[in-house]
């Protein structure tokens, strides 16, 4: 059950770009203003570092999953405390993708709606899609980004027009370059994109590789998403904070003729499909990183605990105001930094030395042979 | 074995519960009794009389060794077979074959003078086309090999033939091209249908669900066809044909959904028009089975993304109906479903006044009194057309366009968009014999997309599709090297 | 264990969540459409009375027996805005749905009170579109409905639909919530909205709505909304009101907005007339040049610590009307040809007094509609802020230079 090396380019565009596009720009403004989408590049810059670095392991460990290919290099206590690292990672881009979702569904399309409404069918339809493994993400990923890319470059095409390109981009660093550093801490619970790859160990196909796939979906995503942030903070400008759903806010304000009303919004639905497809791939890696780190046989069981997390959370928010809080606080951040930085250079070095220990060993045994054959 | 043709004959009688239709005749030949036996209304009287009787009366050669063998001379020909027990001679005798019966010898004679009745070639009525061959199927499988060995004159041409039914006792073939078949395919397809235990095959389609990977899936995993020309432009491509004496629909594995988005017309016309016509049938399918849940969706929940002057037409037409928009759908998709179920069965004199009465009288009349409103009418008889573009697909469609409303109604468009993945998500689950449902979309494969939505020249398609299993990448041979 | 399993397989799951969920939304599914169970508004208008309460009228989408649209008119007053907005609620008994509504209206006494309070409740609580176009009405606000409600229907002329297409004349006419609220936040709180007045005298620009005719329902809940008997008229001259921290700061009449529009870059079109012109071809005439397409580049520069706002603009013209002393006009003649040099220099001379006239406005007035502080604080930014610290947010105009090229192209 393997997935292709372009449905794994696909899905890691689609992880690029989805939660980019919700409440993140105008939560960004806060701190860093207009110089927002610089935070944002360089952080998709080094999210797609973290791609090829990730990417390159995935080749060494061949056939094996990342549980094996960690125990072989790190050993067992040292993969349990990276599995629960990552367990936190991806709980909370679980958490923050299905509260994006949560939130625009209900103030955006429902006067009033049941959370419970909007919890189990999608609950319903991640489990499935977990279930079924991360091929069937992969295909489907595959089948719906060229709409979802599509409806994002509809929308921008029709905002062009109203934004105001000096205002987007200029002043530059009007209070230094501090804030950008402030808001990329302080927000980078929103990248570390690539992460997911981790759980794909073993099971993404190479051999249809073609040059350069990756490369492209990964500028292509950042192409897109500096588009969208130069659009959004040159429409919105001063008043970028107050949109809380960056793409949809767009497709309402740039119809210039208002007798258009809110057609776009269809348009905009298209982001509940790729947030579901978001939704179903983090969830999968976090199945899979549950599975792994309490060593359990089937995957029935972590599905469940991915479901019930998913629900609890939904429920949470119902009761406790500025849940959202949690994915801008510090210690999300350091979650984040720790799974999504930190995790794949200890894989990495962890992989290096242990490479260079097995061919020490190679040699030394080849020399012992050689010392025998002598004899 | 020894034959004693009036005892061996009892047997066969009382084996077939002194069926009335057991004929028998009784010829000498060289001093020994023939006692031939047959059922009349399977076989071909005059072949009977003029191939097999008068031969065996009017012989003048010598007599051989014995008269089994001296017979076998005389009626040279017609096709025989060499029975070594009753019970293979009753089975050959219930498929049309002439028994003969000849005292001491070892074997029973069975043959062929069975009389084929087959109705003409004709167009089939599900698969008009505009530019094209008209040829369809018949009931008669062998007439059916016989229009596709016409078409496939080459030696790679394969036919397994075996029988399925415990009592029908069907002949089923399995054709295929064997240079171009994948090897692992063609195994478990052929042990999937001898594995099949059932009392009676009268039908193709009864051996559907043996071959489908998830027989109560409401999609089909199974092609099929009434065309010579179709089937063997699949077969071309690496699939294989199976065919089932009696029915005149050959069913193709494996089997991809686009094939429904491809139609035969298509290799007939001009390309650019076939993408366009393509494109058309996918929004197509996609409009019939959502417009109606969307409709009510944006009715019952979002009317804040219409456009003011369209909210200004629906609240128009829609003011004054006693009926949530959920009922009223429904209920004209109901009225749709009976007129369409009734327009079908009836004699075709009624169903031109049912269709007026149907469509106008009703449909007008609801509205008139003011139970529905003309949009609903409209999208709803929209939905109910366009389902036509595939018609092998209506069944389906029609199940997913009745969830979509139920699903529009209950929770509005984000139950609908998630509904729309869901079915997605279940279509890429599965895999019909080594390929992927919705290849070459999901997985993209580069090298199908030729013949996906858009259609390059049959000058171009240079490649079989990878999309289905098959052995021979090219589709010319110009050179070994080239597979 | 195989019991438990067997409870809790995914399949069994499923199905117990999809009853649930069937249980929950299956009483939705019979519902009637929202848009019948919604007053749909289309416009509203608010205002503050006499008394110091706030007023609400809203035209509302009602359906009728033909093709096009009915509106019925209601309003309603309260201590609030929300309490205004509810007491139309219980006297239609519907939800009041505004997200259709295109166009948000403020009355005069709102105007000089302060505006913010009003777009805040209606953006954020009510839902009202950004881009919702946003008019200082002037005069009674039941009767301003009343009249734009007539005028849709008796005259198929909707008021948005005029403003859209005065935008490509009148730079203020393009204005939305959300414009309104950029120019409010920024640094200098300036906000500008076009004025449409209702008057009961025929004026310049005026659209004559027949109140006798109207056949919208004017109902109320606390005080008769009915529109008084007589000829009423809509008056859109493409004059604007400025708002400084929210409050009305000054009218700008429509002749000025017309100079103005030459500074913006939004106005595309329009045109001048110009006197005198005597040459080969014109003795004493009174030119009126279209202007068909006009831009203009601001580059904002310092001369030392004086900021200077250059400005570059490119004039596409034609001769639309020719009068006074010229005997005839020559068919024979080229429309180029129209354009000789003395004119040219007669429309740049108009031109820049125009624009000179605006600067002198501005400063006067300390109101920047020319978005100069704009310019400066994004393109010389360190400066600007160096030099706004030794001047004051307010002065800052009174110390700028203008220097303007004025460059005339035949539309030909």
């Amino acid at each position: 059950m393997k997935i292709s090396y372009r449905q794994m380019s696909v899905l890691i565009l689609l992880a690029f770009i989805t939660l980019k596009f919700s409440a993140l720009p105008s939560l960004m403004y806060t701190v860093s203003g207009n110089m927002s989408w610089l935070t944002a590049l360089m952080l998709m810059i080094i999210d797609s570092i973290y791609v090829f670095i990730i990417v390159g392991l995935m080749k060494k460990s061949g056939e094996k999953n990342v549980y094996e290919f960690m125990t072989a290099c790190l050993g067992r206590f040292l993969t349990r405390v990276i599995l629960f690292i990552l367990i936190l990672k991806y709980a909370l881009v679980v958490a923050n993708v299905s509260k994006g979702m949560e939130i625009f569904v209900i103030e955006n399309l429902y006067s009033e709606f049941h959370w419970l409404i909007f919890s189990i069918p999608l609950v319903i339809l991640v489990a499935f899609m977990v279930y079924k493994g991360i091929r069937n993400i992969g295909r489907v990923g595959e089948l719906v980004y060229i709409p979802v890319i599509l409806g994002c470059v509809y929308i921008m095409i029709k905002a062009f027009s109203g934004v105001h390109l000096q205002s987007a981009f200029l002043p530059m660093f009007e209070y230094g370059a501090r804030p950008i550093f402030d808001s990329a801490f302080k927000y980078v619970s929103w990248f570390g994109s690539g992460t997911f790859l981790l759980m794909l160990f073993g099971k993404v196909d190479f051999s249809d590789k073609k040059k350069f796939t990756i490369f492209n979906h990964l500028f292509f995503a950042i192409l897109l998403v500096q588009l969208m942030y130069l659009i959004f903070y040159g429409l919105f400008q001063i008043t970028s904070p107050t949109h809380a759903f960056c793409l949809s806010d767009i497709s309402q304000f740039s119809g210039g003729d208002s007798s258009i009303s809110e057609l776009s919004w269809l348009v905009v639905s298209l982001w509940i499909v790729a947030q579901t497809v978001q939704l179903a791939l983090y969830s999968f890696a976090l199945t899979k990183a549950i599975k792994y780190m309490f060593n359990i046989k089937n995957d029935i069981v972590p599905i469940l605990l991915v479901l019930v997390f998913i629900f609890t959370w939904s429920y949470l928010g119902k009761i406790t105001v500025r849940l959202e809080e949690i994915f801008y606080n510090p210690i999300s951040s350091i979650i984040t930094i720790s799974g999504a930085y930190i995790v794949p250079i200890i894989i990495c070095l962890g992989y290096l030395v242990h490479n260079r220990k097995v061919k020490k060993q190679k040699l030394r045994v080849n020399g012992d042979e050689k010392v025998k054959n002598n004899i | 074995m020894k034959v004693n043709a009036v005892e061996t004959f009892k047997i066969i009688q009382e084996k077939l519960h002194n069926s009335k239709d057991l004929k028998s005749r009784v010829v000498q030949f060289f001093g020994t009794e023939l006692k031939i036996c047959y059922i009349a209304e399977i076989t071909d009287n005059e072949l009977l009389t003029n191939g097999l009787i008068y031969p065996i009366c009017s012989y003048v050669g010598q007599k051989n060794k014995d008269v089994y063998s001296t017979l076998k001379n005389a009626i040279s020909t017609i096709e025989t077979v060499d029975c070594d027990s009753i019970d293979e001679a009753i089975t050959l005798l219930l498929s049309g074959k002439t028994l003969v019966l000849v005292n001491k010898a070892d074997k029973i004679l069975a043959c062929d003078v069975e009389k084929i009745t087959v109705r003409a070639v004709s167009e089939p009525p599900t698969s008009v086309v505009i530019k094209g061959p008209r040829e369809g199927f018949t009931e008669s499988l062998k007439f059916n090999l016989a229009l596709i060995r016409k078409r496939l004159k080459t030696e790679d041409l394969v036919v397994n033939m075996f029988e399925v039914g415990e009592i029908t006792k069907t002949q089923i073939g399995v054709v295929y091209i064997d240079s171009v078949v994948d090897k692992s395919v063609l195994k478990m397809v052929l042990k999937r249908l001898k594995e099949i235990k059932i009392d009676g095959v009268l039908d193709s389609h009864y051996l559907v669900s043996y071959l489908q990977n998830k027989p109560k899936s409401l999609f089909k995993q199974v092609g099929d066809t009434e065309k010579p020309d179709i089937l063997v432009g699949k077969m071309l491509e690496g699939r294989i044909g199976i065919l089932v004496d009696g029915s005149p629909i050959v069913l193709t594995v494996p089997f991809i959904l686009i094939e429904d988005l491809q139609n035969s017309d298509d290799y007939y016309s001009q390309p650019i028009r076939v993408g366009f016509i393509r494109v058309l049938r996918f929004i197509g399918v996609i409009m019939a089975v959502l417009l109606p849940g969307v409709y009510v969706a944006l009715e019952r929940y979002h009317y804040k993304i219409l456009p003011t002057e369209f909210l200004v037409t629906i609240m128009n037409t829609t003011q004054g109906i006693p009926f949530a928009p959920f009922i009223e759908v429904l209920f004209v998709i109901l009225l749709f479903e009976i007129l369409y179920e009734a327009n079908l069965r009836m004699p075709q004199y009624f169903g031109m006044a049912m269709s007026i009465v149907g469509a106008l009288i009703l449909g007008d009349t609801a509205i008139s009194a003011g139970l529905v409103s003309p949009p609903t009418v409209m999208i709803v008889a929209l939905s109910g057309i366009i389902f036509y573009i595939i018609p092998s697909q209506a069944a389906q469609f029609s199940i997913l366009r009745l969830v979509a409303v139920v699903i529009g109604a209950c929770i509005g468009l984000y139950g609908i968009l998630l509904f729309c993945l869901f079915v997605l998500s279940y279509l890429s689950s599965f895999d019909s014999y080594k390929s992927a449902y919705l290849a070459p979309t999901a997985p993209y494969i580069a090298s199908d997309q030729e013949d996906t939505f858009v259609r390059k020249t049959i000058k171009e398609m240079k490649t079989r599709p990878k999309s289905i299993a098959n052995n021979r990448k090219n589709r010319v041979r110009r050179g070994k090297d080239e597979d | 264990m195989k019991k438990l399993k067997t409870i809790f397989s995914p399949r069994k799951i499923a199905l117990w969540l999809f009853i649930l969920l069937l249980v929950l939304t299956l009483p939705n599914a019979n519902k009637p459409a929202m848009s019948q169970t919604s007053a749909i508004v289309t416009m509203m208008c608010v205002d503050e009375t006499d008394s110091g309460q706030i007023g609400v009228a809203v035209s509302v989408l009602s359906p009728s027996d033909g093709k096009t649209a009915k509106y019925d008119v209601y309003s309603g007053e309260g201590d609030t805005l929300g309490e205004a907005v509810s007491n139309i609620a219980l006297a239609v008994g519907k939800d009041i749905g505004f997200a259709q509504c295109e166009i948000l209206g403020i009355g005069d006494n709102l105007s000089e009170s302060g505006v913010m309070k009003v777009l805040d409740f209606m953006t954020r609580t009510k839902k009202v579109g950004r881009n919702t176009t946003l008019i200082n009405a002037s005069g009674d606000s039941v009767d301003f409905v009343n009249a734009v409600t007539t005028l849709a229907m008796n005259k198929s002329l909707k008021i948005e639909k005029i403003i859209n297409y005065d935008e490509r004349y009148f730079a203020a006419a393009d204005s939305n919530v959300e414009t309104f609220y950029i120019g409010y936040y920024s640094d200098i709180s300036l906000g500008i909205m076009p004025i449409i007045k209702l008057s009961t005298t025929e004026e310049k620009n005026a659209i004559e709505v027949s109140a006798s005719s109207s056949q919208s329902t004017s109902q109320s809940n606390n005080e008769s909304g009915e529109s008084s008997e007589g000829k009423k008229y809509l008056v859109n001259d493409g004059s604007m009101c400025v708002f400084k921290k929210g409050k009305k700061y000054l009218e700008i009449d429509s002749d000025m907005v017309d100079k103005l529009n030459f500074f913006l870059n939004e106005s595309e079109e329009g045109s001048i007339v110009v006197e005198g012109v005597s040459d080969h071809l014109y003795d004493n005439a009174k030119v009126t040049i279209s202007i068909v397409k006009k831009s203009i580049k601001v580059k904002p520069i310092f001369d030392g610590d004086t900021p200077v706002y250059k400005s570059e603009i490119d004039l596409m013209v034609f001769v639309e009307e020719v009068g006074d002393n010229t005997p005839e006009v020559n068919m024979l003649k080229r429309n180029r040809d129209f354009i000789t040099p003395e004119l040219i220099k007669k429309i740049k001379e108009k031109v820049s007094e125009d624009m000179k006239e605006v600067e002198t406005f501005s400063k006067v007035n300390k109101v920047d509609t020319i978005d100069a502080y704009m310019q400066f604080n994004t393109l010389k930014h360190k400066q600007f802020k160096k030099y706004l610290e030794r001047v004051g947010i307010d002065n800052y105009l009174d110390g700028m230079r203008f220097e303007t090229t004025i460059n005339i192209r035949s539309e030909y």
